[in-house]
This record gives structure tokens, sequence and C-alpha cells, in this order.
């Protein structure tokens, strides 16, 4: 793996991780890499989330549009786990973050067993994904509704109110 | 006939089990229209337990994740459980 590798696919961890922590979600990173990236906690009842997250420059289409690749390991999108993982396909395109696929592993283990999309290469399944105004295009398959898609974490209202003047802070708050 | 395969995921505190996709469009060919679970978790103490307390449930496993019977799965060549991080396969029937 290149240099530049690390830098992008740490620049998309830390891309997603932005989003969930400001839909108000905590997010933690295992100390040790043994596929999932990302713990996303919802701090109220310790509701945990599994991510993974895979990122890739796009290319722009002659026609229009840009398309990105994503190389996911075989063994890890066929095996079934609780709780499930989520796949954050992360595309940067023309210096900024474009768009993010959030697809969970059944989800993308199904459209590639069922539909047959993604090109198996030793161990490791290609996804090709064409990203024009109203689609989203692996092959045939549409993956458009799973663009941008984050209900799965509805944004969190933590209620924190503070006035900019401190009303009933105590009067030698913040001194000293 | 190649069997159904089930694919499992086993953890600390128990294994998961789902239909190969390629089972599932297979079976939804053949019967159009039947309702299965998509996914089975069933815990165990230890992870030796696996094979010695999980074994006699997986024809019943796999009855919910097809909504077959188990001479319905003899007949579309039987059953075999993967687990695709061990890169093992183990015939059920």
């Amino acid at each position: 793996m290149s240099r530049q590798h690390l830098y992008t696919g740490k620049s998309g961890q830390l891309a997603v991780m932005a989003e969930f922590v400001s839909r108000g979600y905590n997010v933690a990173v295992p100390e040790v890499d043994v596929g999932d990236d990302i713990f996303i906690i919802r701090d109220q009842d310790g509701e945990l989330s599994r991510v993974q997250v895979k990122t890739a420059n796009a290319r722009e289409l002659p026609g229009g549009g840009f398309s990105a690749v994503f190389k996911l390991s075989e063994r890890r999108l066929r095996t079934p786990q609780r709780p499930e993982m989520n796949y954050l396909l992360a595309v940067r395109y023309r210096e900024s973050w474009r768009d993010f696929v959030v697809i969970t592993r059944a989800e993308l283990s199904e459209i590639h067993g069922m539909h047959g999309i993604g090109r198996d290469v030793g161990g490791s399944v290609l996804f090709v994904l064409v990203f024009s105004e109203g689609d989203v295009l692996c092959v045939k398959q549409s993956l458009q509704a799973y663009r941008n898609n984050w209900s799965k974490w509805p944004a969190i209202d933590h209620g924190a109110k503070l006035a900019p003047d401190f009303p009933d802070a105590p009067e030698d708050a913040g001194q000293g | 006939m190649n069997p159904l395969i089930i694919n499992i995921g086993r953890q600390s505190d128990g294994c998961a089990y789902e239909l190969d996709p390629r089972s599932r469009f297979e079976i939804k060919s053949r019967f159009p229209g039947l309702h299965a679970v998509p996914s089975v978790f069933v815990g165990y103490d230890a992870k030796t337990d696996f094979e010695a307390m999980h074994g006699p449930m997986w024809k019943q496993i796999a009855a919910m994740l097809t909504g077959l019977t188990w001479e319905q799965i003899q007949e579309l060549g039987g059953l075999s459980l993967y687990d695709p991080m061990a890169s093992e396969v183990r015939k059920v029937a």
C-alpha cells in the first residue's frame, strides 16, 4: 500500500467520524485494527453500530458525472455479524467530500451475491460506482437509495442551551 | 445439484447465520413468495461449544432462514455451512 493510500483512507475515516459527531453520536476507534474502523455509540442507551470506511478519489467521466472504485474483502463481506457491520463508502471528488454511500454488509452482500454486482479479484471484491446527479450505479444496479442515507442515525438534539452570557454561572466562574 | 449454503460468523458469544445470497436467489426463483428471516443469531457460552451446542439446531436454523421444510432442502441438494473467515465448509446433509 502506498503512503498516499494511508492518507486517503484516514481522511475518509475522519470525515465519516465528523459526520457522526455532528449528528450527535459518540465515536471510538478500535486500538487494534481487525476490520471495524469506527464504533458509533448512542450515548443515551449505549447502542453500538459498527462501521467500516472505504475511501476513494473519484475520477471525472467524459460524459459527465464521476466514478469511484472500492475494494472490499470478500470474506468480510460474506460473514454475518452481530451487531451488523455498515460500510461507509466515502467519495472524494474535486478536493471535497462529495458523497457517502451508506449500506449494511448484508445489503451489499446480497447485491453482490444475488445480482452478480462487483468483480471478484483474489479474495477481494471490486465495486465500481458511477455517480451522476440523480443516480449511483454499480453496473446496472442502482445504489441511489443508499446515497448519503444516514437515516439509521437520525440527528440527536442533545438540548444543550448555553446562553451567551451564562447568567446562572457563579460570579467567580472562569476566573483564576 | 449444489447444496444450499448458510454463511456463518462465529463470535465470542455466539454465531450469526445468514443464507448465502446465491442460495437465496435459487430459493426465490423456485419458491416465489416464500417468507423467511434474513438472519439468526444463536448464543453459546464458549466458542468451543459451537458444534456440540448448535449442531442439533442446524436443521431448524435452516428452516427459519429458507422458509423450507427439511425435505425440501434435501431435494434442493442438501445444506452446507460456510465460515468465510476460516474458509471452512461443513456439510450438514
